[in-house]
C-alpha cells in the first residue's frame, strides 16, 4: 500500500527579522494509512512545524512532501486550502472552538466549509462516539476542558479526514481528561481505521500509539 | 419664517453641502475602523476557519454578508430615529420646517449600504490574506 505520509529531506527555515531560523532540517517521514503515530521530542524542535507543513497549513521551504498523493511543492496556497478542506482534521492544544457558537454548530460550521458530499448520518456515530449527544447545544464556555477537546475531535473528523493531526491534544488537560481524549483518538483510530499523527510531550500519551517517532533539533532522531 | 430653507438662501445651500460631504466621510471612516476593530479582535477565529479549510472567498463572503446585516439593521434605525426626532423638534418648535424626503432617506441608505461594503472589504481581505499559522498564534 501506497503510505499516506511520504517526506524527503523535508526543511523549513522561518525568517525572523533578518535571520533564517532553521526549523526543519531534512526530516524523513513515512506513515501507513491506518497507523495512530506520535511525535515526540523537547520545544522547539519542529514537531509543530512539521505538523503544520503537513497539514497545509504553511509551505515547505525544500524536500519532498507527499501527502495521500498530493505534492506539496507543486501546490499554491489556494490548492493547499482545498487539501485542508478535504483531506486534514485539526486537534490543538487550545481547543480553538468558536466561542459564540454551540458545540453542535462548530461541528456543523466544519460541514459548511467542507460544502457538498458530506455524510449526514456521520455526525451521529460521531457524537455518540465521543459521548456528546446531551452537550450539543451548551457553547464552549459551558462545557470542560475534556468536553471542549471532544467537540474539537467531533469537529476535526466530521467530514471524515483522510489524516487527523492532533497538537498537544491532551496538554491543557488533566490526567483523567486525558486519557479520555486519548481514548477516543485510539477509539476513532480502530473504528474509522482514521490515521492519526499526535504531537506530544507526555510519554503516557505517546504509549497508546502503534508507533512513536522522536524529534530534535529539527530532524527525527529515532523511531 | 417658512420661507427661510436651504432653497430660498443659495448661501445655506453650499454650508448644507459641506456638512454632508463631511458627515458621509466621518460616517465612512467609523464604519472602515470598526469593521477593521472587529476583523483584528477575531483573527484567531479567522485563523481556526482557514484550518478548517475555509477558502478566502469564505472568508470574505460572510465578513460582507455580516457588513450588509448591520448596515440594513442601521439604515432601519437611523430612520425611524430620524423621524422620532422629526416629531421631537416639530413639537418643540411648531414654527420650524423639517422635511424628511424619501428620495434623501433612500439616497442616505444606498450610501450607508455602499459606505459600510466598501469599508470592510478592505479588512475583510486583510484577513482572508492571514497566515493561517500566525493567525492562530494571534492572542
Amino acid at each position: 500500500m501506497d503510505p499516506i505520509i511520504l517526506t524527503e529531506d523535508l526543511k523549513k527555515v522561518y525568517r525572523v527579522g533578518k535571520v533564517d531560523v532553521p526549523a526543519l532540517r531534512g526530516v524523513d517521514l513515512v506513515v501507513q494509512p491506518g497507523e495512530f503515530l506520535a511525535v515526540v521530542g523537547p520545544s522547539g524542535c519542529g514537531k509543530s512545524t512539521l505538523l503544520h507543513i503537513l497539514g497545509g497549513l504553511t509551505g515547505p521551504t525544500s524536500g519532498k512532501v507527499c501527502v495521500d498523493g498530493n505534492d506539496f511543492t507543486t501546490m499554491n496556497d489556494a490548492d493547499r486550502t482545498r487539501f485542508r478542506r478535504h483531506k486534514i482534521g485539526f486537534v490543538f492544544q487550545r481547543f480553538n472552538l468558536l466561542p459564540t457558537l454551540t458545540a453542535r454548530y462548530n461541528i456543523d460550521l466544519a460541514q459548511s466549509i467542507q460544502g457538498d458530499g458530506f455524510n449526514p448520518h456521520r455526525i451521529d456515530a460521531v457524537v455518540d462516539m465521543l459521548g456528546l449527544r446531551d452537550k450539543l447545544n451548551r457553547k464552549p464556555y459551558a462545557l470542560s476542558g475534556g468536553e471542549q477537546q471532544r467537540v474539537a475531535i467531533a469537529r476535526a473528523v466530521i467530514c471524515e479526514p483522510k489524516i487527523l493531526l492532533a497538537d498537544e491534544p491532551t496538554g491543557n488537560l488533566d490526567t483523567e481528561n486525558s486519557q479520555l481524549v486519548l481514548n477516543m483518538l485510539r477509539e476513532l483510530n480502530r473504528a474509522f481505521r482514521q490515521t492519526v499523527l499526535m504531537i506530544t510531550h507526555n510519554p503516557e500519551a505517546a504509549a497508546v500509539t502503534d508507533r512513536t517517532v522522536h524529534m530534535r533539533d529539527g530532524r527525527v532522531i529515532k523511531e | 419664517m417658512s420661507l427661510m430653507t436651504s432653497n430660498n438662501l443659495p448661501a445655506l445651500n453650499t454650508f448644507i453641502a459641506a456638512l454632508i460631504a463631511i458627515a458621509v466621510v466621518i460616517g465612512f471612516l467609523v464604519i472602515f475602523l470598526s469593521m477593521y476593530t472587529t476583523i483584528t479582535e477575531r483573527t484567531r477565529e479567522i485563523g481556526i476557519l482557514k484550518s478548517l479549510g475555509a477558502s478566502k472567498a469564505y472568508i470574505i463572503g460572510i465578513i460582507l454578508r455580516e457588513t450588509t446585516l448591520l448596515a440594513i439593521i442601521g439604515i432601519v434605525v437611523g430612520c425611524v430615529g430620524a423621524f422620532v426626532v422629526k416629531r421631537v423638534i416639530l413639537a418643540a418648535f411648531p414654527t420650524l420646517s423639517v422635511d424628511l424626503t424619501w428620495d434623501w432617506s433612500a439616497r442616505a441608505a444606498a450610501l450607508a449600504l455602499v459606505g459600510s461594503l466598501v469599508g470592510a472589504f478592505y479588512p475583510a481581505l486583510g484577513a482572508a490574506r492571514l497566515d493561517p499559522v500566525d493567525a492562530l498564534a494571534y492572542e
